[in-house]
This record gives C-alpha cells, structure tokens and sequence, in this order.
C-alpha cells in the first residue's frame, strides 16, 4: 500500500539475527498535507506499515497485522530524516502466524521506532 | 497493612511489571533510574500503583516520589486516610 | 449518561489537526469525564482503503485521533477555547484485531477510556466496533 508511494525500499541485506533494509521516504507524499499541514511529520502508524511491507517482503505473502504487543516511537520522524533509514526485521513463523521484533533506525543509530507484534498470512 | 508487608508488595509488582530482580529495589535506590524508567514507562509505573494500591498519584506529587523510600511512604501515608 | 457536545463535520476540526487525507475521525461525542466516543465512516477513497478494504493502519490512525479529539476537548472544558493539541502516538500496547477489517461503508464506532494522565501523556483502552462486533482493542499512550 505504501512501497513505491510514501517509501521506497533501497536494498536489504541478511544480518545475524535477520534482515536490514535501507529505505528512503517520499517527502512530497500528500499524508504530510494533512500530517500535518505546514509541520509534515511521519505518521505512526505508517512506521507500522512499512515495518509489514518489509516482513511480507521476506515472508513473500500478503499479510494481516493481528497483534501488537507494544510499539513504542521513541523519536518523531519527520521526512526530511527520511533519507536515510533502516528497517530491522528479525522473525519467526509458526503455522500461520509472522511474530516480528523490529526496530526503525538511522544511520546514527538513532532510534525511531520498536515494534513487536504478529501478523497473520493470508 | 503492615509496613512491610506494603514494601515487598510494591517491590513485587514493579519488579514484575518492569523485570527487574527485586534484590535490585533498596529503600534509598532512585525509581526511574533502578526500573529504567522513561516519560511512557512512567505513566505506566504511576497506573500500576494507583490500581494495585487503590491510591491517586496527582502529577504534582510524581516529583516527591524520587526513591522508592519515599513511594512506600506516599502509599502508605494516602492508604491510612 | 449525560452527552455533554457532539462535534461533527467541521467542527471535528476544532479537536484535531490533521487534515486531508489523513483525517480519520468525523464524530466525536463526549459521555463524561473519562469516556468519549468517535466515530469514522469509511469512504472508498480513504487513503488507508486498498480495493474497497480499510487497513490496518487506518484503524490505528482512527483510534490515536479519536484520544487526541478527547484530550483536546477536555483540555478545552477546563482551560477554555484553543487550538487543537499536537498529539503524537508515543506507544501501543496489546492491539489485537478481532474480525476481519471492516471495508468501505462501514460506520467505525471506537470508545476511548481515559486511564492515566502523566505530564503530558495521557494512557487510554480503546475499543472499535462496527454495528455490534467488535473489530480491534488496544491501549495506548498519547503524547501531547
């Protein structure tokens, strides 16, 4: 939904305990019209989302977000930070169900986002 | 509720609540230092004693409460009234 | 219950500041103190809606700006008249989808129910229905 319109993924690459992608956001997506206007800030819940782009990239399944269990945004992402950025994907899959600890970081290692949570696949 | 009995049941929940080993709260050891607290923990800290202890923490009181001495005081002083 | 304000259409601008396309709330009713409920009907062309189905991150957007219109109108019921807060989520906790997500048409019905207000971060439950079922509960904290 959002891959290629607010985000672009750059590259991903395997780490020790899962995988990195480097993605870059879109600053003249029209959320930051309304998000908000003449103060564009990155959405939440669009963290969230590109967080599932990213696992149902590597689990290549469509998926449901089904659970949070906590999701903390540490820092407020705005796009102009946007050029920069790694999602940190590390997950396992039981049955059905993608369980995903993750983090948003910048290449300062500054801390946007944690995320953990399952998502179900379709 | 015997004083002491209200501290190991404040030490147990928190420790619990924020995993940490409770050998680790000492009367005199700072809050959010020792359970790591930040600005979100905190609120969470402050619902969990106003629920298991059936007290209110106004937020003017929060910068009173400093050492876990002076939140065994704070419950014990509010839960006498 | 007492109802004290309903806001709607463009008074909802009055709670909150986003704006198109990502305002996600479109009534907002306060019951008392600690309660309110918001409300969200889903137009096809809602940016969240992907052939005709709400997503999930949509549904969470409409849960933090039905709390941000509540602390925004409760902060206006003691200080009087002002601008609507900035509220940022700053944590979700326990979300759990619990039917399938709602499609366009569908009437979003989600009550808040304020728990605890630390500084400037108000923690809250949410609950989101569509007629009877519900879709999705979660806490979450705000911060303003």
């Amino acid at each position: 939904m959002l891959e290629n319109k607010y985000f672009y993924i750059n590259s991903s690459e395997a780490t020790d305990n899962g995988h990195s992608f480097s993605i870059r956001l879109d600053a003249n997506h029209p959320v930051y019209n309304g998000h908000f206007p003449g103060n564009p800030v990155s959405p939440g819940v669009c963290s969230i989302e590109m967080i599932k782009e990213c696992v149902e990239r590597l689990v290549k399944s469509d998926s449901i977000l089904v659970s949070i269990n906590q999701c903390r945004f540490i820092n407020v992402l705005t796009p102009d930070k946007g050029d920069n950025l790694f999602i940190k994907v590390s997950s396992s899959l039981e049955d059905s169900i993608v369980k995903v600890s993750s983090t948003i970081v910048d290449a300062n290692d500054i801390v946007y986002v944690t995320f953990k949570g399952e998502f179900q696949l379709k | 509720m015997e004083k002491q009995e209200l501290i190991d049941q404040v030490n147990e929940v928190l420790a619990e609540e924020f995993e940490v080993e409770v050998s680790e709260i000492t009367p005199d050891a700072n809050i959010k230092a020792t359970l790591q607290l930040d600005s979100l923990s905190l609120v969470d800290m402050v619902a969990l004693i106003e629920s298991t202890f059936s007290v209110k923490i106004q937020n003017s009181e929060l910068s009173s409460i400093q050492t876990f001495a002076n939140l065994y005081d704070f419950i014990s002083a509010r839960m006498s009234k | 219950m007492d109802i004290i304000k309903v806001y709607k259409g463009e008074d909802i601008k009055k709670l909150l500041n986003q704006r198109s396309p990502i305002l996600m709330v479109d009534t907002f009713e306060a019951v008392n103190d600690e309660v309110c409920i918001a409300g969200l009907t889903i137009n096809a062309d809602n940016m969240f809606c992907v052939n005709g189905g709400f997503k999930e991150p949509g549904l969470i957007e409409h849960i933090a700006q039905s709390a941000s219109a509540f602390v925004t109108y409760r902060a206006i019921q003691t200080q009087g008249d002002q601008n609507p807060l900035l509220g940022f989520i700053g944590e979700v906790k326990k979300f759990k989808l619990q039917s399938p997500l709602p499609c366009a048409g569908s009437e979003l019905s989600t009550t808040i129910t304020i728990q605890s207000v630390v500084m400037n971060i108000t923690m809250f439950s949410a609950e989101t229905r569509v007629g009877d079922s519900v879709v999705a509960t979660c806490q979450m904290k705000l911060s303003v």
